[in-house]
């Protein structure tokens, strides 16, 4: 999609507004959301972006905005991220935390860091627990299929969803 | 050869190498994916001077290659010694990424890349089974680089990474194995599966995606969050000393089968006769003697495993390139050199 200032540009700028109830989008190019001080936004703020965007399209200044957020670090989009599959700073983990958790925690199964330099000592959260408990099942459960020990694979396989179920209960 | 106590210690018949790499980022600029040029090449400069004044407290001295200065065949060699990753020689090739730089210990044993995915990436690699001795080194020079720079760290996430499959501590931990016997009786492929159900990562010679290459994988930890340095370089060696002991299983197993002495002793024969030799003959026919040397079916002198994993590397066509100042000859010649190459380390 175009810049719908400019047309020139690919848009890779969303602006979402509410006006009245009546939601607005804009798309803009790197380049025109930068000339209406986007990157200044970034540093002072929220109120200040919102009244360059109202000047830019002529919109009362009283309007509430709602900008797609963005880290005010490195300037990505969660669907920068998702897109790219790349993180853009360090700071991104803190502004998506909530974004991020799901697929950090089904990359490892685990959200918890634990070793150099964390305070959290191997086994030391009952996370960890039942994280190793069931990574050594599936390895139980692994080797009985292999030996062809059915009835063992099976009763290991309910322990590893009663726990894994229990799991996902405390995690919400 | 009588390599027997040192093939017992580190396993490097099968073994050929372990590696651990930590993957680390400055806080205060943004990861590389999104450094303009400028910012990407002070990144380089700073995490230099950092890692080059925390060898020195170390007592080991880094040579530095700017990737843009390199010649496109140095570039690709130091792939092939994997001293550096594909990724960070095939993007610089490609010119759309400013300040990176390698830095190289005097031993070839650690590199430390800046601004690969991440800022820095230390690398160690020890020969055979020895993944606690390379994390020790990699862990040393990271609390000496980290002593200079702010590392962004998050106490929950840990060490915080471009790639979130590398949060936590950061690290991948990995072994060349070379398996020629679990190839041929086809159970490595279904071992792979549950490997990867396990939480590891198997790839071939060359690393990420690439394909095997002479019955060589690469095994590694895929989580790095939530289980520390200790626990995954200890899970990495039970399963690795597993498939050791699977390995050694199926050789024997094959090493009455015909079919299969007969493929050693054609291996061993082009070894020391061809007069050209492509890379993947090259690899194929050392897995070969390998297999022959491993399952007792060739009874005469042979190279020993140290020079074996060594050919490993110096039958690679950029290693060769290098290495005879070839940079403008024709592909055929390096098949005559490997040819060489081999025939000479083969006539004993
Ligand atoms: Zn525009
Ligand atoms: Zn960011």
């Amino acid at each position: 999609m175009l810049c719908q200032k400019c047309n020139l540009k690919e848009a890779n700028t969303y602006v979402k507004r509410i006006i009245n109830g009546k939601v607005s989008e804009y798309h803009l190019c790197n380049e025109c959301a930068e000339k209406m001080g986007y990157s200044n936004m970034m540093s002072t703020g929220f109120k200040d972006f919102s009244n360059l965007l109202g000047g830019l399209f002529g919109e009362p200044s009283s309007d509430s905005l709602m900008q797609i957020k963005r880290c005010p670090c490195c300037g990505n989009s969660i669907s920068d991220i998702v897109n790219s599959g790349k993180v853009g700073c360090a700071e991104c983990y803190s502004v998506f935390k909530r974004e991020l958790m799901p697929s950090i925690k089904k990359i490892h199964g685990n959200t918890v860091h634990c070793g150099k330099g964390s305070t959290v000592k191997n086994g030391d959260s009952k996370q960890n627990d039942t994280e190793f408990v069931i990574k050594d099942l599936k390895q139980k459960l692994a080797d009985a299929v292999e030996k062809q020990q059915f009835e063992l694979a099976a009763q290991l396989r309910d322990r590893i969803n009663s726990l894994e179920n229990k799991e996902d209960k405390n995690n919400g | 050869m009588a390599d027997n106590n040192i093939t017992n210690l580190t396993q490097n018949d099968i073994v050929i190498s372990s590696r651990v790499r930590l993957a680390r980022n400055l806080k205060s600029y943004p990861f590389p994916n999104k450094l303009n040029d400028r910012a990407a090449a002070d990144v380089a400069e700073i995490i230099s001077n950092a890692v080059i004044s925390a060898g020195e407290e170390y007592g080991k001295s880094f040579k530095r290659y700017d990737m843009t200065k390199l010649s496109n065949y140095e570039a690709l060699s130091f792939m092939e010694k994997h001293y550096i990753s594909p990724e960070f020689v095939s993007e610089t090739k490609s010119g759309n990424k400013k300040g990176r730089v390698l830095l190289l210990s005097e031993d070839k044993k650690i590199s430390v890349m800046i601004n690969e995915e991440d800022h820095i990436r230390i690398q160690v690699i020890t020969d055979g089974l020895d993944l606690r001795e390379a994390y020790t080194i990699a862990d040393k020079l990271d609390y000496l680089i980290s002593k200079r720079l702010d590392i962004a760290y998050d106490d929950r996430l840990g060490y915080l990474t471009e790639c979130p499959t590398n949060l936590g501590t950061g690290m991948r931990a990995s072994v060349m194995l070379h398996l020629p016997a679990l190839t041929r009786t086809k159970t490595f492929d279904r071992i792979s599966a549950n490997l990867n159900k396990l939480g590891f990562a198997v790839r071939g010679y060359n690393g990420e995606g690439s394909r095997s290459q002479g019955n060589i994988y690469q095994l590694s930890n895929q989580v790095s969050l939530g289980l520390s340095e200790q626990n995954a370089i200890d899970n990495l060696y039970s399963i690795t000393n597993q498939l050791v002991d699977y390995e050694r299983g199926a050789v024997s197993d094959i090493s009455g089968d015909i079919y299969v002495k007969d493929a050693v002793f054609r291996a061993l024969g082009i070894l020391k006769n061809a007069r050209l030799i492509t890379k993947d003959e090259a690899m194929n026919y050392l897995s070969d003697v390998r297999l022959g040397v491993a399952g007792g079916i060739i009874k005469s002198k042979v190279p020993s495993t140290d020079i074996l994993n060594r050919l490993l590397t110096d039958v690679q066509p950029a290693v060769i390139i290098i290495a005879k100042h070839l940079e403008n000859k024709e592909e055929t010649d390096i098949d005559e050199i490997r040819a060489d190459i081999l025939r000479k380390e083969f006539d004993i």
